[in-house]
């Protein structure tokens, strides 16, 4: 007779507390550290110190700026979003489907990049646009200043409004249509409609795709780095950064930066119930699932003049960045007019295989994004199959804890790294590749949750179970189961986490060393010194990497679909 | 030896109990059905059994072995249980075509590769795929999945099938000789199936015993189809057991009368319940004749549809409506067809008392 089992300590509970560890040691406690350094001095709470730290005049005016571009971002970005989703799904516009992707196209491109990209178009002194104009028209002044808060909101915008749109674009398709043909067949016009009632329905979805950039905008350190600095506009990450950085390390700093990212935390905790709230409050009016045909708005005489203005909007803000990457990354000196004589692909070969910071800066990146892949993917994998799958006790707590990853933002992650290892706890990987590797897992782990939790969903429980009741066991079952039906998933999940990493900017700023630069780093600070070709190349790099990754992911994507 | 014997076995999902004290005994070699309506339980009682749910309470044993003990919660794996299961959602493989889904119980059980090629083969001919091996499951239609599933189920030939609901998406066709193969297989290899429905013909055409399932998880009967059919234990096995006729009736006098005092016309003789208002009588539509104006209890035809052989009659009782069946040839040869309207009378050939109360958990 087989043998009789007893549920108690097996294989479940230790699944359930290795995924607890992962989470708290990589997540949980530099969150905790970070709030318990702000909040407590020398062991006891201290809430009157908060307030002054929060006072100082720097941190108060960081405080404020974010708050501004965030707002300002946010609203811009809401707008075109909107306009460009209710384009693309609900009018007559010509090439829609082709236009959603190219809409989305911005998700690929680091924005601080883009945000270099803009600063040689724009710069009040140098940039090109700003110098052809002068020159056509004759005038003394540049017509353009990208160096102040309108800039740095127009650059934030270009980069974040896919986040709105795509929330409204899913809703507009899923968006049931008679609720709209029932206002039409009462007389309506179209326009009063979509006034009336199709607005109102995209509500939530155009509010919870809002609150992400505000999230987003709050957190972002790039742009504001690249553009603040010549006019004095820093926000949180920034002056966080540079506290952090010019201090080589003092408690006073370290303590008003872990200010200063609890004010982070809390802010992007509250973002995201308040996106939850929305979102559940939204799901009843809008049938899930099915996908219908809805009425298309008829554009008439707009349709045109429209469609050019999309097509330019994409020429400007992704066509011309990337093109004057690239061709800036061909000159020799910067300022010299881009003519055919002036450019070669020196910059390019030197940055590739002479110059050993590059070369050590690209080779960082692609292990750092390997290691970091390839970890937060098997772990993602097992986290998420405790909580999709598992009946175990004590659940309850890894739920809250996967919850985590979604809501802490980069700089955060980067400072409570450093304040977790840097010797702390016995061990000191200050000033190490491992440092950065740690972080990355912490800030990419929600990535790997989101694409493994959705691939495990799809994999009913009696799918296992049938291979259960064929005579397999559970690990057999899982083996041959759950793992090819989840492949696809953790596939995703370590491109997620791979091209964003190549790209990295927020975190590995904080924690790099003189050996540990990322491309990232590489390109601000080479920037910052005015290497402006060399990091316009190792720019153009970064890019062909990013968006090779991209079309890989396509490939296989549209192979498992056809 | 195959046989399932669950002894007084709960379970609850958080506060909901879905059953309670229940037990059951299926003989080896017998084919058992599980009728009940929707969310009744049945699903829950088969996972049981299967192994993928722990009873709370209770033990159930297959053939000598004590597979599972609510006190002590402890349980033999579902992959050391030697069963065949066939899930109510298919669970076909997505990734695996219809010959790897059938072949994997072999492949586990390591059989050799030339039988194993064969006994797959015959598998997909008796379940009618043939020419579907390669195809993936969602290039199949709802039908063949459940196909599939079944095949999966038969190829190592278990001594034990549990089937949930396994020929709901079949035409009526198929599923008629879906379910002659289901019973041919159980008589000519012994198996002992547990078959879980909520059709009762399919129950009534199959199985060598019927256990009537009520919405709280409570066995209400267990007996042959035939018995079940004749002697209902209460409302609740009667009406579910297809269209129904159910009177209010008072007993006064010693004779059974309707609410505005119209007897109930039935022509037998039988012994009479007690005295007193509350009172159902059932009857099938089968059971209704229908007589000329003038015979029987006097009725009138309300409605009237037909429906090819057959010709549907919606009758006025005494104020209730009534329905019954008629053969449209025979009416025709012998009295003519009644139209909406028409004056008729009413016989019975049988029915079955029911105490009143019993309608509001029915
Ligand atoms: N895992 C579960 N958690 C909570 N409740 C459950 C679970 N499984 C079943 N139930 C509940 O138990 C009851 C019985 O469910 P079950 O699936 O056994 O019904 P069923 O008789 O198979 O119905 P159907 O004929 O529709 O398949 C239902 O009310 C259901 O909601
Ligand atoms: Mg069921």
């Amino acid at each position: 007779m087989p043998v009789m089992k007893r549920r108690s300590f097996g294989v479940p509970e230790m699944l359930l507390f290795l995924s607890v560890a992962i989470l708290v040691i990589v997540v949980a406690v530099p969150v905790l550290l970070i709030l318990y350094t702000s909040f407590f001095v020398d062991g006891h709470f201290n809430a009157g110190q908060v307030m002054s730290i929060l006072s100082e005049p720097d941190i108060y005016e960081a405080l404020l700026n974010s708050l501004f571009i965030a707002s300002g971002t946010c609203i811009m970005s809401t707008f075109i979003g909107t306009l460009f989703a209710w384009l693309v799904v609900r009018t007559d516009l010509p090439y829609k489907g082709f236009m959603k992707t190219l809409f989305l196209v911005p998700f690929m491109l680091p924005s601080f990049i883009g945000a270099i990209a803009w600063k040689m178009l724009l710069s009040p002194r140098s940039g090109y646009i700003n110098i052809l104009l002068m020159d056509l028209f004759n005038l003394e002044e540049p017509v353009f200043d990208i160096y102040g808060y309108g800039g740095i909101m127009a650059i934030e915008t270009m980069y974040l409004f896919p986040f709105v749109f795509i929330q409204v674009c899913g809703a507009l398709e899923r968006m049931d249509p008679t609720l709209e043909e029932s206002a039409r067949i009462s007389g309506a016009s179209l326009l009063t409609i979509t006034r009336k009632i199709t607005l109102p329905l995209m509500a939530p979805s155009i509010m919870s795709g809002a609150l992400l950039i505000v999230l987003y905008s709050m957190a972002h350190f790039g742009t504001v780095a690249v553009l603040g600095m010549e006019n004095g506009i820093f926000n949180i990450p920034v002056l966080i950064y540079e506290k952090i950085h010019q201090s080589a390390g003092s408690f006073d700093s370290i303590r008003a930066g872990t200010v200063m990212a609890a004010v982070l935390i809390v802010s992007a905790a509250f973002i995201i119930w308040l996106q939850n709230k929305v979102l559940s409050r939204g799901r009843y009016q809008i049938i899930a699932g099915k996908s219908f045909r809805p009425m298309e708005v008829k554009l008439r005489g707009l349709r045109i003049p429209l469609f050019i203005f999309c097509l330019a909007y994409i020429g400007f803000t992704i066509v011309l960045p990337t093109v004057t990457i690239f061709l800036v990354g061909g000159l020799s000196t910067y300022g010299v007019d881009i003519t055919w004589e002036n450019l070669s692909l020196d910059n390019y070969k030197f940055i590739l295989f002479e110059w050993d910071l590059t070369r050590d800066a690209i080779w960082n990146s692609v292990s750092l994004g390997l290691g970091a892949a390839v970890i937060t993917m098997f772990a993602g994998v097992m986290i998420s199959y405790v909580i999709v799958k598992m009946q175990v006790r004590g659940k309850g707590i890894l739920e809250f804890l996967g919850m985590l990853p979604f809501s802490v933002p980069g700089s955060v992650i980067a400072l409570g790294v450093i304040l977790a290892w840097s010797g702390k706890f016995g061990i000191n990987l200050y000033n190490t590749v491992w440092i950065i590797l740690v972080s990355y897992i912490a800030r990419y782990m929600a990535f790997s949750l989101k694409a493994n939790s959705a691939a495990l969903e799809q994999v009913h429980d009696s799918l296992v179970e049938a291979a259960r009741a064929c005579g397999a066991g559970m690990g057999q079952a899982l083996k041959d189961i759950v793992l090819p039906l989840v492949r696809p998933g953790m596939f995703a999940a370590f491109f997620l986490i791979f091209l964003p990493a190549m790209r990295e900017l927020t975190v590995s700023i904080m924690l790099y060393a003189p050996t540990t630069r990322t491309i990232g780093v590489a390109i601000y600070t080479l920037n910052e010194d005015g290497e402006t070709v060399l990091s316009a190349a190792l720019a153009g790099i970064a890019l062909i990497i990013i968006v090779t990754g991209q079309s890989v992911i396509k490939y296989f994507q549209n192979r498992k679909a056809g | 030896m195959a046989t399932i014997e669950v002894k007084n076995v709960a379970k609850k999902y958080g506060k909901k109990t879905v059953l309670e004290k229940l037990s059951l005994t299926v003989k080896d070699g017998e084919c058992f059905t599980l009728l009940g309506p929707s969310g009744c339980g049945k699903t829950v009682l088969l996972r049981l059994i299967a192994g993928f749910e722990v009873p709370d309470e209770g033990t159930i044993s297959i053939g000598e072995d004590l597979v599972a003990d609510g006190s002590s919660r402890r349980i033999i794996a579902p992959n050391e249980r030697g069963l065949g299961v066939v899930f109510q959602d298919y669970a076909v493989w997505p990734h695996k075509n219809v010959y790897q889904n059938i072949a994997y119980p072999l492949e586990l059980a390591k059989v050799p590769a030339e039988e194993l090629k064969k006994r797959v083969m015959d598998t997909v001919h008796l379940v009618g795929l043939t020419n579907l091996e390669k195809r993936l499951p969602s290039e199949l239609s709802g039908g063949q999945q459940q196909r599939v599933a079944l095949a999966r189920a038969l190829v190592a030939r278990p001594a034990l099938l549990l089937l949930d609901e396994p020929l709901c998406n079949l035409d009526a066709n198929l599923r008629e000789e879906m379910r002659f193969e289901i019973k041919m297989l159980q008589r000519n290899l012994g198996v002992t199936i547990l078959y879980v429905t909520h059709d009762q013909e399919v129950a009534l055409a199959i199985s060598d015993r019927v256990g009537i399932m009520d919405e709280k998880g409570t066995i209400r009967q267990i007996a042959s189809p035939e018995e079940i059919f004749e002697h209902p234990v209460d409302e609740f096995v009667f009406r579910f057991m297809g269209v129904t006729n159910i009177l209010d009736v008072r007993i006064e006098g010693g004779k059974a009368l309707l609410a505005d005092g119209t007897p109930v016309p039935w022509l037998k003789d039988g012994e009479l319940p007690a005295e007193g208002t509350k009172w159902h009588v059932g009857f099938r539509p089968s059971d209704v004749m229908l007589l000329p104006a003038g015979e029987g209890v006097p009725s009138a035809i309300r409605r009237a549809s037909f429906l090819g052989a057959m010709t549907e009659y919606r009758l006025d009782l005494g104020g209730q409506e009534i329905r019954t069946e008629v053969d449209t040839l025979t009416m025709h040869m012998d009295s003519g067809l009644f139209k909406e309207g028409d004056p008729c009378g009413i016989g019975l050939r049988q029915i079955h008392w029911f105490p009143a109360e019993e309608k509001e958990d029915a």
